[in-house]
This record gives structure tokens, sequence and C-alpha cells, in this order.
């Protein structure tokens, strides 16, 4: 059975049947979106593991105890799942995300770029810093949008629902998100290379 | 206070749809800047460890 072809609704009906291999699908599927788009709101490698791996301990306990709504899609779900818990750890610390443009050492920074000269690796990892630093002095609400929006491949719809504002105010967001990264752009006379 | 342009179609949950949405409501300047961005935002992409994965699966398996 290749679990690859299957829809994200008939994965979840095998794993209810006792699939285990379904969830792995599931899971490696939409890691990326969903582990990029916490990694981007908590900024911190090691917290975003942890909210990751929280948030499918609450898909699997949902799925399990029969409360799955199949009304709707399955990634909107666990992103909402992650995104109160991302609030939730605010909540409890108190803070707000930090919106610095320090950042410690990460070991993905560095991985996977062992074909290019030590110049590109420079360029490109510069690029990476500046642009990551960028997001993050975002306002939280508009840095939201944008990493639901393309990280997380969320509808405007369905980000709306999410975090509780009409459509336009989402759109409105997204704008205002890309404009002040134009800005921020300009004025520190960044150059975001490919 | 922006002023978006949005069509009044009810037809809002196709993200083509709602991509066009988003080209009426930003300047065609905005758009090419997004469009650049795009590829760009794409290297910030990351996955969580195998560890975390592999919790996640031995937790289910033991439900």
């Amino acid at each position: 059975m290749s679990f690859q072809l299957k829809t994200d609704q008939e994965l979840v009906h095998l794993y209810l049947k006792g699939k285990e291999l379904a969830l792995s699908e599931l899971v490696t599927r939409h890691k990326t979106r969903i582990y990029t788009s916490i990694y981007l709101l908590v900024k911190d490698e090691y917290l975003a593991e942890d909210i990751f791996q929280d948030t499918f301990i609450k898909v699997i306990k949902t799925l399990k105890a029969g409360k799955y709504n199949e009304e709707g899609k399955f990634l909107p779900w666990v992103l909402r799942i992650a995104h109160n818990l991302v609030i939730d750890y605010f909540r409890k610390e108190k803070r707000t995300p930090i919106i610095s443009n320090g950042d410690g050492f990460d070991i993905f920074d560095v991985l996977g770029i062992y074909d290019e000269s030590i110049e590109d690796k420079m360029v490109k990892q510069q690029t990476y810093q500046d642009l990551k630093a960028l997001i993050h002095l975002l306002p939280s609400e508009q840095k939201e949008v944008l990493i639901m929006r393309h990280y997380g491949e969320l509808s405007f719809k369905e980000i709306a629902d999410l975090t509780q504002v009409s459509i336009n105010t989402a759109l409105g967001r997204m704008r205002y998100a890309l404009n002040n990264l134009r800005k921020m752009m300009t004025a520190k006379e960044l150059t975001l290379k490919s | 206070m922006i002023e978006i342009s949005t069509p009044t179609s009810n037809s809002i949950s196709d993200n083509d749809v709602e991509t066009e949405q988003l080209n009426l409501a930003l300047t065609a300047e905005e758009i090419a800047f997004f469009e650049n961005l795009k590829p760009k935002f794409d290297s910030l992409k990351k996955n969580p460890s195998e560890k975390t994965i592999q919790n996640i699966l031995n937790f289910s398996k033991t439900l």
C-alpha cells in the first residue's frame, strides 16, 4: 500500500484503523510547513521542537478519541493547534515574541551547503540571517500572517479563522508585512541575493 | 487605514482565488517584490529532528 498517494483524509482513516505508517506519512508530508511556522514564531530551535512534538501529541490524542472533525482540512487544523500552543507558551512566559537581530549558532545554517565555495556559503548564510532578522523585526500580527501564508500555505480565510480577524484584516496585515519588509530592506540598504 | 479592493465573490476558500484577492490588494510593484521574495523565504524552511519525529511515532504506539 502506497501511503504517499493517499489524501490526508484517507491517511487519517487508515491511522484510525491501526495503520501507524499512515501517521508517519502525515508527519513527513507536513513536518516542514508546521515546524518552520513554529520556529519562525518562537525563534528558538529547541522550543520549536518541543512545540512541534506537543502539537502532534495533541493531534494523536484527538484523533484516537474520535474527536477530529473531518469537515476541516488536516493541515490547517494541525497549524491551529500549533498556533495555540505558541500563544500558550508566550502567555505562560508573560512575554511577547523576541524581536532581535541577535541569533545564536544554528547547526542548520551550516548544513547542506558543502558543495559551494566559501564565498558562496558566506553570501548565502548572510542572506539567510538578514532575511530571518527582517522577518523577526515585523510586528507579531504581520509576521504571523506572512508565516501562515507562505510556510503554512494556509488560505487567507483559514488565517482569518485562526487569528480571529476578518479576511480583509488578514490581507491588510500581509500587505503591511510586505511593505514593512521592503522599507526595512531599503533603510538598511539590504540586497537579498539569491 | 488602508483600503483593500476585495472581490465580493463567495468562493474564498480556493487558494488561486485568494491569490487573486491579494493581487488586487497590492500594487504591481508590491506583487513583484513579493514574487521576488518567495524563493528567498523558502531558504528559511527547516525540519524537526528525526528524534522528535520518532518520539511522536513512539507515543502513538503506546496508546
